[in-house]
């Protein structure tokens, strides 16, 4: 029987447009940066211990924007604190879970670094006046004691942190992948699959721009300080890196071959997710080049070893990664559920400049805790207390040197 | 673990799977043999101004169950109803509470205009009112989904999960809207006005609960047919005589 012409309906609209998007991808970098940290401080694994530090400021710093996208994305922007509120909060909204997380797990976050860094905030305020050492001296609440029972102690509640922050870490990255799970009214959201999938794509985005983190840091470093970090990505974090992708394409084979079998709605959703401009985005950037190639091209331990390629493959899958999220949040609201038109999406420019905004204020946040915190394990050179003029040089961010 | 307490454990499994399993059954049996449109036995307890923001009870223990029939036979397409919502709610510009969707069947001279009011469905199991981060959203004791414009945040929560594309955000307001069924006239003892206006008498408006009522007789005399019903929202509006390439997706995707 042929189809019927549509004469008139409503346009639907996209409701949740580029700021949505960047929202699980922000959050699952954290979670992972943090997943990367408990490899060190956790798992207590000699080999990540440079970077837990450095992972550790990243995954807060994340975690700190990521919720600007979501008020940058409200109607009523000045009434979000009003989800906190006891007898606002609904337990049966995803949403509601997520404020509880993304409360607690930044704080998680700052109580881990508080104690392991603590020791070396104590010694910089010692090494430094003025100012500094009273802002140094903030950071460590004021417990100078440097005993080895003090330090004992930091080591231990840090620790029991660091174990906290790794459920909370998963579930601040699961909760955003229930928030689509759980909407029945989209095909292509409502598969049970969808939070584990974030999970391992976020595995694979985060590690990809620790990766690149890291050797943007090491750029400007000498080649003898370099060398555990440049070590640590030929070796583990790369292997580490590859079988997350290996990870990820199962999940996405897993989750796309169903597709083809399935309902109606389910295959209409794929014929719009694999046509036109969105088509483009899902098969080339997100999967062949963001996925795929980088799979491939480290799959020889060779090239796993390889810095460059290393590098190249990490900066698809962190474009990939984000692509992603945006197909995945996009696309499932592309189909109109009510009428049988398929909605234009373009991103406004509100929403690309604060996009653009938010992300420039992660990267100024993460510079300025580079720089202000002690991320490389202080030497005991640098503590012993230098002439009066270069009190203030070495108190400057280069004191790990 | 020795062998006998294995085969312990396992027996206490399957017991448990199939206790579990009957568990299940039960209250599905229960849950429809409840929600059957013949009234049933259980005592119509809830008062019409109670509050529900999850676990929603059956429509057959609500004292008063609003709901509307629409008799598309009767529909001439002339928009009267989008109008009149219009003007008794004050939608603005651009976004409708309620429309008539107009789809063409059939080819010269085999043809016809098929009209398909559309509105909130006031879902007996209201996917919205669950995923509303801050209770803003809630079914009332008679059925009706109300939001609460004062505690909305406009997250677009209740947007994406209404599987009829009901709910907009209020570009003035800032806030989620959907049709209310015009609770401020149902509450003063009228119809909505989509109701009242509708020249045609297509679209009823009434207590389903109620025998006498209009729309528990077009409900019970007529073969009646609800939008997306395998998504067990149970929507309290019924069609009459709706033809699926109306109803939904009917176009291809290019």
């Amino acid at each position: 029987m042929a189809d019927p012409t549509q004469l008139f309906d409503v346009d639907a609209t996209v409701t949740w447009g580029l700021l949505i998007s960047l929202y699980p991808y922000l959050t699952g970098l954290s979670a992972a940066a943090f997943g990367i940290s408990a490899i060190s401080y956790v798992f207590k694994v000699e080999a990540y211990k440079p970077i837990g530090r450095i992972s550790l400021i990243l995954a807060v710093v994340l975690l700190v924007i990521a919720p600007l996208t979501l008020i940058g994305e409200l109607g009523q922007a000045g009434r979000a604190y009003t989800i906190m509120l006891p007898d606002r909060w609904h337990w049966m909204s995803p949403m509601g879970w997520g404020i509880i997380l993304l409360t607690g797990y930044p704080i998680i976050c700052i109580v881990e670094a508080y104690f392991f860094f603590r020791e070396d905030h104590v010694k910089l305020a010692q090494v430094s006046a003025g100012f500094k050492r009273a802002f140094y001296r903030f950071l460590a609440l004021w417990r100078t004691d440097l005993s080895p029972k003090a330090l004992a102690t930091d080591r231990r509640w840090g620790t029991i942190f660091a174990v906290l922050g790794i459920p909370a870490a998963l579930s601040v990255h699961a909760y955003v992948g229930f928030i689509f799970s759980v909407v029945r009214a989209r095909p292509f959201w409502n598969e049970s699959i969808i939070p584990l999938y974030f999970l391992v794509s976020a595995m694979v985005s985060g590690t990809a721009l620790l990766i690149i983190v890291l050797l943007l840091v090491t750029a400007w470093m000498s080649k003898q300080e370099a060398k555990p970090y440049r070590d640590l990505i030929r070796a583990d974090l790369g292997n580490l890196f590859w079988w997350f992708l290996a990870t990820d394409v199962a999940f996405v084979v897993a989750g796309v071959i169903p597709m083809f079998y399935s309902t109606r709605d389910i295959r209409q959703q794929l014929t719009v997710l694999l046509s036109g401009t969105h088509g483009f985005l899902v098969i080339w950037v997100e999967n062949v080049i963001g996925l795929a190639l980088p799979f491939l091209l480290l799959w020889p331990k060779r090239f796993r070893r390889s810095l460059a390629a290393q590098a190249f493959a990490s900066v698809l899958v962190v474009i990939g990664v984000f692509f992603m999220r945006y197909n995945f949040v996009l696309g499932g609201q592309l189909l109109d559920r009510t009428g049988s038109q398929v909605i234009e999406y373009v991103p406004s420019a509100t929403e690309l400049s604060a996009s653009v905004g938010i992300i420039g204020l992660g990267v100024a946040l993460f510079l300025l805790g580079l720089y202000v915190l002690p991320w490389k394990t202080v030497k005991p050179e640098a503590v012993t207390p230098p002439p009066a003029p270069a009190v203030a040089e070495a108190a400057s961010p280069g004191v790990g040197k | 673990m020795g062998e006998a307490e294995a085969s312990t454990r396992r027996e206490f499994i399957e017991k448990g799977i199939v206790g579990a399993i009957a568990a299940a059954t039960t209250i599905t049996v229960v849950k429809a043999t409840g929600s059957s449109l013949v009234g049933s036995a259980r005592a119509q307890t809830i008062p019409p101004d109670a509050k529900y923001y999850h676990l929603f009870p059956d429509h057959t223990e609500m004292q008063k169950r609003y709901a509307m029939v629409i008799d598309l036979r009767r529909c001439i397409g002339c928009r009267a109803c989008t109008v009149a919502c219009k003007s008794e709610n004050n939608v603005p510009e651009g976004v409708f509470r309620t429309w008539v969707k107009i789809v063409e069947k059939g080819q010269y001279p085999i043809v016809s205009h098929l009209f398909m009011p559309r509105l909130c469905n006031q879902c007996d199991n209201p996917p919205c009112v669950e995923v509303c981060p801050v209770k803003a959203t809630y079914k009332r004791g008679d059925g009706l989904v109300l939001i609460d414009y004062d505690l909305c945040i406009g997250c677009g929560y209740c947007i994406q999960a209404c599987p009829y594309d009901m709910r907009f955000l209020n570009p003035v307001r800032k806030t989620a809207e959907k049709c209310t069924f015009c609770v401020q006239r149902v509450d003063a003892g009228q119809p909505p006005a989509c109701a009242a206006t509708c020249v045609g008498r297509a679209i009823n408006f009434g207590d389903l609960n109620d025998p006498t009522s209009e729309v528990y007789q077009l409900v019970q005399k007529n073969p009646v047919h609800t939008i997306k019903p395998e998504l067990g929202t149970e929507p309290f509006v019924y069609y009459i005589g709706l033809d699926e390439g109306t109803e939904f997706r009917s176009a291809e995707v290019d």
